[in-house]
Parts: C-alpha cells; sequence; structure tokens
C-alpha cells in the first residue's frame, strides 16, 4: 500500500500495467478467503433458504412446500420457548460476562506485583482454556441435587437442597453460572488488552487536575476501551445466541423444555425429526436475529464507541 | 478359511439372491465378468463388481461403532478375513455411540451425504428407520441357503433374530445385544444383613430394601437405588408390569394406559415420596454405584469392564423386580448390508467372520455386551464374573425388545423430555404422561402416513 502512494503521483503506461498486476495480485490474495467464504459461509445459507422452502428428510426427495414452514412456526408453541430461553441466556450472559470480564480487567490492572497480576490473569483466563464438555461434566457432579458438591457444602448453612438443574426457575440461571465461570476470562482478557493500549499519562493529567478515581474511570477509562467493550459485546451476543454443547451436556435440555437452546432445537428438528425443511426455517430465523442484532449494535455503536 | 469362502461360491450367491428376489442385489452384484449363469440378466451395474479374490482390489467399507476393545476385537477379525481375501481392503468407519438417535442420524446423514458403506453395524433402534429408507438388503436366503448362516442363526436365541424381522424377513445378524437387570451392591447388602434379591422378587420386595438401604446423610448419605433415567433404562419398570410405551405393534401412543400411569408413579414416588433414590438430573449412576453411593441400579452388561477396571467388584446381578410380569428388555446390535452395495458377496463373507465363532467369544471376553451365541454366552469366559451371570441370557427367555418404531428418534426424544418432567417434579406424572402421549401419537400419526 504504501509503495503504491509513492509511485501514485507518476501514472505512465507502464506503470498502470503495474496496477493491473498489483490488483490481479490483490485478488488472488483475496482468493482463498472469498473461496472459503462463499462455500461454506454464503453456500450454505442459501442452501437452508431453500430447505426451508421445502419437506425434507435427507433420504426421500424434497417436496416444495412454500412459505408452509414458516407459517408452521407462528403456532408452535415450543418454539416460543426455546426462543425465550434463548434470548434470556443471551441477555444475561452478555451482560454478565461482559461486565464481569470488565471488572476483573480493572482490578488487574492496578499496580500490582508482577507474579500477582499474573496469578490473578492466569486463575481467571484458566477455564476459557478447558474444553466445555469437560468443564459441563464436571459442573453437573457439582449441581446435582442429592449427591452434588455445592448443596453438600450449602446443607452445613442449614440449606435445603436446590434444584440447580431439575426445576424450571433454577436451571437456566444455574446454567449461565457456569457460563459465565467458563467464559468472562476471555472478556477480561481482551479488556486488559485495551487497558493496557490507555497511555499513562492521560491518568497523570487528570489526576494532577484533581479527578476521582471513578471519574477517570467514566471519563478516560471506559470511552478509550469502547471499541474493546463492543468488540466483547458484539462475541459474546452471537455466541450465546448459539448456545448449545454446555446445554446437551448439563440437562440435555431439561426438565421438559426448561433449558432448551433455539440451537437445541433446531438440531432436535433436523436430526431427530429428520424434519429439515422446518429445521432450516428456524436456523433462518436465527440468521436474521444474529444479523439484525449485529447491525443494530453496530448503529447504535457509532454514538459511544470512540475510534482513535 | 478357506473353506468357508468356498463353500459359496459366486455362482451359488447368484443363485440365493435370485432365490431371495433380491433384483437390487442382482443388478449391483452381476457384472458379466466370471459369466457366471444368471448373473448377465442383472447386469446393470455401472461399476463392475469386485470379485472375491484374484484380480482387482476391492474396498469394504463398514460403519461401525464400539470402543477401543471393540477396534481391537474388530481388527483382529479383519486380519483373519484378509488370509484367504487378500486383495480386500477394509475400511472401518468407527463412530462412537452416545445414543441410538444420534448413531442413526449419523449413518442416515451420510448415506445422504453420498458416502454409502458396504456394510453397517447397527442396533435395532435404528433399524426400521434404515429397512423404511431401502438402505439394508434382506438376508433370508443367506441365513437359511448358507450353512454358515445357518450355523449361526441355530446357535442364536430368537428372540435376537425376531428383533430384526421387519415386514416378515430378516435384515440384519445379531452379534450382541443388552438387556436391563438389578445390580446390587453385595457389600452393603451383607453390612446391612439383607439377602440377596432372589429371581422372583416382586416391585413390594424392592421398594421395602431400597427404604432399608437408603441411610444416612450429607458425606455419609446412601440410597436405595439409583434410577436408570433413559428409555431403554425405564422400559423394564414397563414391561414388569405388562405395559409398553407403544401398542404391541409399534404404531400407535399406549402412554395413557393405567398400567403405564402406575409404573410412572412408582418410578417417580422412589425420588420423590419414598425418597430411596437421588433426582435424576445430573446423577452420574456408575460412579454414584461403584463408590457405595447407591445400594442398587440397573444397567445391561456394559457397565461392568468399567467396574472392574477401578477394581470394584462387590456387586452381583439379578433380574429386574416384578408387579404383574416377569421379564426384561432387550436391545440388539447386528450386521447389515447396504441395499446398493457393490460388493454384498464380500460383505456377507466378511458379515460371517465378523459373527464367527471366534470374533463372538472376543467381544465376550471384552464384556461390553452379552454375545448373540448361545454357545458363547453361556462359555465359562463369559459367566465368570459377576456369578449369577447367566441371568442374562438366561433373561431372554420372556424378554421384549425395546420399541423401535421407524421413527425411533422421534419417540425417544418426546418420551423422555416428559419423563423427565415428571421426575423433576413439574409436573404431576398424570398431566406429564397425558402431555407425552398427545404429542407422540401426532409423530405416531405422521409415521403411518
Amino acid at each position: 500500500m504504501a509503495s503504491a502512494q509513492i509511485r501514485a503521483p507518476a501514472r505512465t503506461g507502464w506503470l498502470s500495467k503495474e496496477r493491473h498486476r498489483e490488483a490481479l495480485a490483490g485478488y488472488l490474495f483475496i482468493l482463498p478467503t472469498f473461496l472459503g467464504y462463499t462455500t461454506f459461509v454464503v453456500g450454505p445459507i442459501l442452501a437452508a433458504i431453500g430447505i426451508s422452502l421445502t419437506e425434507y428428510d435427507m433420504l426421500s426427495p424434497a417436496r416444495f412446500i412454500g412459505l408452509d414452514n414458516y407459517l408452521a412456526m407462528l403456532s408452535d408453541p415450543r418454539l416460543r420457548t426455546v426462543y425465550i430461553n434463548t434470548i434470556f441466556f443471551t441477555v444475561t450472559a452478555v451482560t454478565l460476562n461482559v461486565g464481569i470480564g470488565l471488572i476483573l480487567a480493572v482490578l488487574i490492572n492496578r499496580r500490582l506485583p508482577a507474579a500477582l497480576k499474573y496469578i490473578f490473569r492466569t486463575t481467571y483466563f484458566f477455564p476459557v482454556l478447558v474444553a466445555l464438555t469437560y468443564c459441563a461434566i464436571i459442573w453437573q457432579f457439582l449441581f446435582q441435587k442429592d449427591t452434588g458438591v455445592f448443596n453438600y457444602y450449602l446443607s452445613f448453612l442449614g440449606v435445603e437442597p436446590v434444584p440447580w438443574l431439575n426445576n424450571r426457575q433454577w436451571v437456566l440461571p444455574s446454567i449461565i453460572f457456569m457460563d459465565v465461570w467458563k467464559n468472562t476470562g476471555f472478556a477480561m482478557l481482551v479488556f486488559l488488552a485495551g487497558l493496557q493500549n490507555i497511555p499513562s499519562d492521560y491518568y497523570e493529567a487528570a489526576q494532577i487536575d484533581g479527578a476521582s478515581p471513578f471519574r477517570l474511570f467514566r471519563h478516560i477509562t471506559l470511552p478509550l476501551i469502547s471499541p474493546t467493550f463492543f468488540f466483547n459485546m458484539v462475541i459474546f451476543m452471537i455466541g450465546a445466541l448459539q448456545v448449545f454443547d454446555s446445554i446437551v451436556v448439563l440437562t440435555q435440555g431439561g426438565p421438559g423444555d426448561a433449558s432448551r437452546s433455539l440451537v437445541m432445537y433446531i438440531y432436535e428438528k433436523a436430526f431427530q425429526s429428520f424434519d429439515m425443511g422446518y429445521a432450516s426455517a428456524v436456523a433462518i430465523t436465527l440468521f436474521v436475529m444474529i444479523m439484525a442484532l449485529t447491525l443494530v449494535q453496530f448503529r447504535l455503536g457509532r454514538s459511544w464507541v470512540h475510534y482513535e | 478359511m478357506d473353506e468357508a469362502r468356498r463353500r459359496v461360491s459366486r455362482r451359488d450367491f447368484l443363485r440365493l439372491a435370485a432365490a431371495g428376489g433380491g433384483a437390487a442385489l442382482l443388478a449391483a452384484c452381476g457384472a458379466p465378468q466370471s459369466g457366471g449363469g444368471s448373473a448377465s440378466e442383472g447386469g446393470a451395474a455401472a461399476e463392475p463388481a469386485a470379485p472375491a479374490t484374484g484380480g482387482g482390489a476391492t474396498t469394504l467399507k463398514i460403519f461401525n461403532f464400539g470402543g477401543e476393545a471393540d477396534q481391537v476385537i474388530y481388527s483382529a477379525a479383519y486380519d483373519r478375513f484378509k488370509q484367504s481375501h487378500p486383495n480386500v481392503t477394509i475400511e472401518d468407519n468407527f463412530v462412537p455411540v452416545t445414543t441410538w438417535s444420534e448413531y442413526t442420524n449419523k449413518v442416515v446423514a451420510q448415506v445422504a451425504g453420498g458416502q454409502a458403506p458396504d456394510i453397517i453395524n447397527i442396533a435395532i433402534e435404528g433399524t426400521r428407520l434404515i429397512v423404511s429408507k431401502g438402505l439394508l438388503m434382506p438376508l433370508d436366503e443367506l441365513l437359511t441357503n448358507d450353512p454358515g448362516g445357518k450355523e449361526l442363526i441355530d446357535d442364536v436365541a430368537q428372540p435376537l433374530i425376531d428383533a430384526f424381522k421387519v415386514d416378515g424377513k430378516i435384515w440384519q445378524v445379531p452379534h450382541s445385544w443388552n438387556n436391563m437387570v438389578i445390580y446390587y451392591n453385595t457389600k452393603i447388602f451383607e453390612e446391612a444383613g439383607i439377602e440377596p434379591p432372589k429371581p422372583d422378587w416382586t416391585w413390594q420386595d424392592f421398594l421395602t430394601i431400597a427404604k432399608q438401604l437408603t441411610t444416612g446423610s450429607g458425606a455419609d448419605q446412601v440410597y436405595g437405588f439409583a434410577i436408570p433415567n433413559f428409555n431403554f433404562g425405564l422400559t423394564p419398570w414397563f414391561l414388569t408390569n405388562d405395559t409398553y410405551q407403544l401398542t404391541a405393534d409399534w404404531s400407535d401412543s399406549n402412554l395413557t394406559d393405567p398400567k403405564m400411569l402406575e409404573a410412572i408413579t412408582f418410578v417417580h414416588d422412589l425420588i420423590h415420596v419414598h425418597k430411596v433414590a437421588p433426582s435424576v438430573e445430573g446423577a452420574n449412576n456408575e460412579a454414584l454405584f461403584s463408590s457405595g453411593k447407591v445400594a442398587m441400579s440397573g444397567w445391561g452388561h456394559w457397565p461392568i469392564q468399567g467396574f472392574l477396571a477401578s477394581e470394584f467388584r462387590d456387586f452381583d446381578v439379578q433380574f429386574w423386580p416384578r408387579n404383574t410380569k416377569g421379564t426384561s428388555v432387550h436391545g440388539v446390535g447386528g450386521w447389515g448390508i447396504y441395499a446398493e452395495s457393490p460388493n454384498k458377496e464380500l460383505a456377507w463373507e466378511l458379515i460371517k467372520e465378523l459373527t464367527s465363532k471366534e470374533t463372538i467369544q472376543a467381544t465376550a471376553e471384552a464384556g461390553v455386551a452379552i454375545p448373540a451365541r448361545r454357545s458363547v454366552a453361556y462359555s465359562e469366559a463369559f459367566l465368570k464374573f459377576p456369578s449369577n451371570s447367566k441371568i442374562f441370557y438366561d433373561s431372554l427367555e420372556d424378554s421384549k425388545p425395546v420399541p423401535s418404531p421407524a421413527n425411533f428418534n422421534e419417540f425417544e426424544t418426546i418420551f423422555m423430555r416428559h419423563v423427565g418432567e415428571i421426575f423433576a417434579g413439574t409436573v404431576t406424572p398424570e398431566a406429564g404422561l397425558a402431555a407425552a402421549h398427545e404429542e407422540l401419537s401426532a409423530a405416531m400419526a405422521k409415521l403411518q402416513g
């Protein structure tokens, strides 16, 4: 890029040939990504849209049924439940993951002995590195109502056994509890990177002017890490809307549908009922929702995200 | 081994196939290359069929399930097979089984994706689905006309063969199976001074013992029983009450049967009324049982190896307790041949090796499942532990196969979702079964078309 800018003023015949060559090289560079993206992202999306207009069980030929699958969604009470579950999970898990991640990052970013800093950072980040399925199996053991570890310790405090996983009110909060333990370290690490980019002279200047710690945080830290904040929000939102494995291991969606997520429901319809058409239609609504929410975030972001 | 192969020559095989009306089989196998009789009539095959031996190399693809122990056993069987079929390469695609629904999905998805195997290893839970989709060929002629097939059939209990009968035809050759029996901790029984359960014990006897063995609190809490919380594991409770989740022909829901309600209520009450069983969500029954935290639970033959590996040997097995009927449930695994396979003849030869006494004996010694062959199930190696092991094959006598309609995946999902709510106590057994019945009836009606 730099060389193109330097040469730009003197555009002669052979240079423009060179420009063509550069353009070609540029296209060649993006070709692998372009091919990968069209084959593995755009292609499947188009296929899902096509399949969502059919009745298809994978082995018999697909039958075109127009918008019937979309209409069927309107009168599917289970779909409503899994949508509500997913939205509840997303709002709560994103808020807690990003919020707690930020608090941890700010606490660790203070002037601490290097060793202590290292220990804290590793401790909070560690769960991110452990495979989710192992975590979920261990947490299942912790959560078990009658033989689990949590209730065992709570019993010393005289607390009645908590139905962590077998009660409609408790089950999603329990899963979110594990999710935050597992993932907030990632948000923390991203925030730490953002915080470390803030030049310390800003704080020094403000402190000379007599700014309180809260004002430092509100008027220097927050605006300067807003791009990091934004990044975390988008990444965590997309992840939460697609939550699947942790719930599969912990509760298989139960009791009933009380902890079933949208993606689990799509999986059930596609691979247990072999109703590919309906599953694709539901998947398309999820796709549209994720895209819309991401666009809204980008749009809203303009007013509060400050890029330097 | 060479002899076994020679016993069914290519020509014989085609005759068998023709006699069985296996038109698809002919089309696939009948390449006009050995000039073999009827083969030319069916010569519509695009690909040349591979010869059993000699000339061209053939790859047999297997869609298979199992663990490490099974892989060792199968590769020994493949080695034996290759001695007589040096040009055959065997490509074994091992898929771990978590639930039969998921395994069946994978078979179907793989075939749908154009990656068809020659041999499919699948359990009864998936049989009707893949038969209804035309994935398997019937094996009756091979089993009756081939001496090797006949020898196998004679050594296998009828219920295991019947399990693979759909529309009067046999679609798979059973290799191993499982059932549900009660495991009890002999040490806990001894310490409490309780006699081991009798073969004809009743639900009431069971409950009395479970209550006696539920003791302590906190870290010392021991439960009488851990509920096997899966469709197969719950089925004995229904069968011993002379009922079933589906009607006898597996065409409709039977969940409104008062006997179903009675059985589900009995199990529900173990958690919520008698408090002799821990709640089912997140309970690891194997771990609880082998650490002495529960005195009894139910499994097939599969956890024994794990118990032995963790040096837990204080247990024995007994038939399921009965309410009105002494019986249990069984599920069978078997080999089938893909209907469009170009290598059916070879596939059949390999299946005979995979169900040979040698292979099945090795399976029995690995101990995961119960061997399909009677001679192996009553062999010393299989009976040596636990001491009451003969009840595994004995239980077949009155046993019923796990209900496995073509929409097994859907049936299991619907049933277990509602049972989950009942056991969690969020709905009553009455309301839960009624809701399950409504949903299941609709799913079964869809199946009938």
